[in-house]
């Protein structure tokens, strides 16, 4: 599965349940490396103890 | 007065003339019309005009205000909406061929708002598919064209709204802006639009695209004018999830102080500033001299993790969208125009360990921004987008990536920013400032951008042949 990029995507649309022609897998193949690129980036934060979040609150202004 | 003046009269100056009765909410109504009539066929900034009930809703006002009951500056002034906000008995197609037929029985909160405030909706304006992309090109409906040059695209995914406020066919509209919705056509077409703070206007009855990121705004020719819609559509409402019960200032009465003294302006060191086209770079530069002049403190500042936030809003958009339309996506895909069905089948290329992820770094972002950002400045300056608008045969995936590339970290980040135009390109194309605030306080933002406006004419200016 990892060494070919047609039959990661042929999988991932299987279990999502979206019908994809051959084709179509083949384009979409081609974007998966700029996707496993972004992917990548986010595995490599230091996320610390930060929680998702939803909900925003002010900013009080800080003093001059 | 003739009809073109009429139309290109700020909102603020046709309130006044309306509440004075020397101005009448019809006659105005019947000028955006005749507007509309003589442009669209041009520009296709609308799906739907809905004249009758324009017309009904100005004769009402006309009465309501003779009898002494003016409900305020939006009370006869005519507006539109982008065609994803819910309008009770008109049909909200979300620019797309699957919901051309969809008729809502409820207003969106933000349409009711605006009947309540007494405005007078023109119509349904013209978008992107579902929202998803910002050239404006749309497969079903026609491509919007720039009022500045029609063969460069107006951007999207308000594309409408930015074309008709532009042209003067409106005088304001609302829009929606996931990734840049709002302030990319209005910087592309030479107007104010502004991205609230997240949850600081309703988004119940708006067509979603991604959850997380989608934010409601208004787009109009001023600072002032879109103070004045903000106004009307902002505050809690208890049937969205997302929405602040944060109270509503007073947004005009805060542009009143036009004294940019003490107001700490930073410049972002990195990101925003690489790869700018040469023009957009210099007016952008000149644009915060002004600010500086007026009397703005101008530093640099680093804003930390921006160059991973981008990553971060592909991570929840995709998988959001996809999740919005995956039943569609399934059973009738064929009826998606090309650029929007490649983009929801990306979405199933991203796990969901990346959008947990990445919603995880929105925190750790906003976190950090309260406490290294915005504890020094009071607001950022930089440009809407690296470049102005791209040409029709321009308008692909690569431009679309180019467009959005300064502004959807201010989505992941949920601030407010404000596109306005500061100056035009020597092939007559409008330039847009982007001023960003912190959350909840559009007021600065708007305050900062109305004081810019009162010492430069960049939003005055009209596209020839409107």
């Amino acid at each position: 599965m990892q060494n070919d990029p047609r039959e990661t995507v042929r999988r991932l649309a299987a279990l999502a349940g979206i019908p994809l022609s051959e084709e179509r897998i083949a384009a979409l193949s081609r974007t998966l490396p700029l996707v496993q690129a972004q992917v990548a980036r986010l595995a490599d934060v230091d996320y610390g103890e930060a929680e998702p979040t939803g909900r925003f609150r002010p900013c009080p202004e800080a003093p001059r | 007065m003739t009809p073109a003046e009429v139309t290109h009269l700020s909102i603020a100056e046709a309130a006044d003339l309306i509440h004075r009765k020397k101005l009448s909410p019809v006659e105005l109504t019947e000028a955006c019309l005749q507007r509309i009539g003589s442009l669209d066929a041009h520009l296709r900034a609308f799906i739907t005009v809905t004249r009758q009930e324009a017309l009904a809703t100005a004769q009402q006002a006309v009465s309501a205000i003779a009898g002494g009951n003016y409900r305020g500056p939006l009370h006869g002034i005519p507006l539109a909406l982008k065609d994803l906000f819910d309008t009770a008995g008109v049909r909200t197609t979300a620019g797309s061929r699957i919901t051309a037929d969809r008729v809502p029985e409820e207003d969106a909160e933000a349409t009711a708002r605006l009947k309540a405030a007494g405005a007078v909706l023109l119509g349904k304006l013209n978008m992107h598919e579902f929202a998803y992309g910002v050239t404006g090109v749309n497969p079903h409906y026609g491509a919007t064209f720039n009022p500045w040059d029609p063969t460069h695209i107006s951007g999207g995914s308000s594309s409408g709204s930015g074309a008709a406020v532009a042209a003067g066919m409106a005088l304001g509209a609302l829009g929606t802006d996931t990734g840049g919705s709002v302030r990319i056509p209005s910087s592309l077409c030479g107007i104010t639009g502004l991205k609230p703070t997240y949850g600081r206007v309703s988004r119940r009855g708006v067509v979603p695209l991604s959850w997380a990121l989608d934010h409601v705004g208004p787009m109009a020719r001023s600072a002032a004018d879109a103070a004045l819609i903000l106004k009307a559509i902002a505050g809690h409402d208890p049937g969205d999830e997302t929405s602040s019960e944060e109270p509503v200032p007073d947004y005009a009465k805060m542009l009143e102080d036009s004294r940019l003294k003490s107001l700490r302006v930073g410049v972002p060191r990195e990101y925003f500033f690489d790869n700018v086209d040469a023009e957009v770079l210099a007016a952008v530069r000149g644009a915060i001299s002004v600010l500086e002049e007026l009397g703005a403190q101008v530093s640099e500042v680093s804003l930390p993790h921006i160059a991973e936030a981008p990553d971060a809003v592909n991570a929840i958009m995709l998988p959001e969208a996809l999740a919005y339309h995956h039943r569609w996506l399934a059973e009738r895909p064929q009826d998606y125009g090309e650029d929007i069905r490649r983009r929801l089948e990306t979405g199933l290329l991203y796990p969901a360990v990346s959008y947990v992820q990445a919603q995880r770094l929105r925190s750790l972002i906003v976190e950090e921004w309260r406490e290294k950002v915005f504890d020094g400045v009071d607001l950022l300056a930089a440009p809407t987008t690296p470049v102005a608008a791209p040409s029709l045969e321009e308008a692909d995936l690569e431009a679309t990536l180019t467009l959005v590339r300064f502004t959807n970290p201010f989505n992941l980040v949920g601030v407010p920013a404000v596109s306005i135009p500061c100056g035009f390109t020597s092939g007559g194309l409008p330039i847009g400032l982007q001023l960003v605030g912190r959350w909840f306080d559009e007021g600065t933002v708007l305050r900062a951008a109305h004081a810019y406006q009162q010492a430069t004419d960049w939003h005055k200016r009209a596209p020839p042949g409107t």
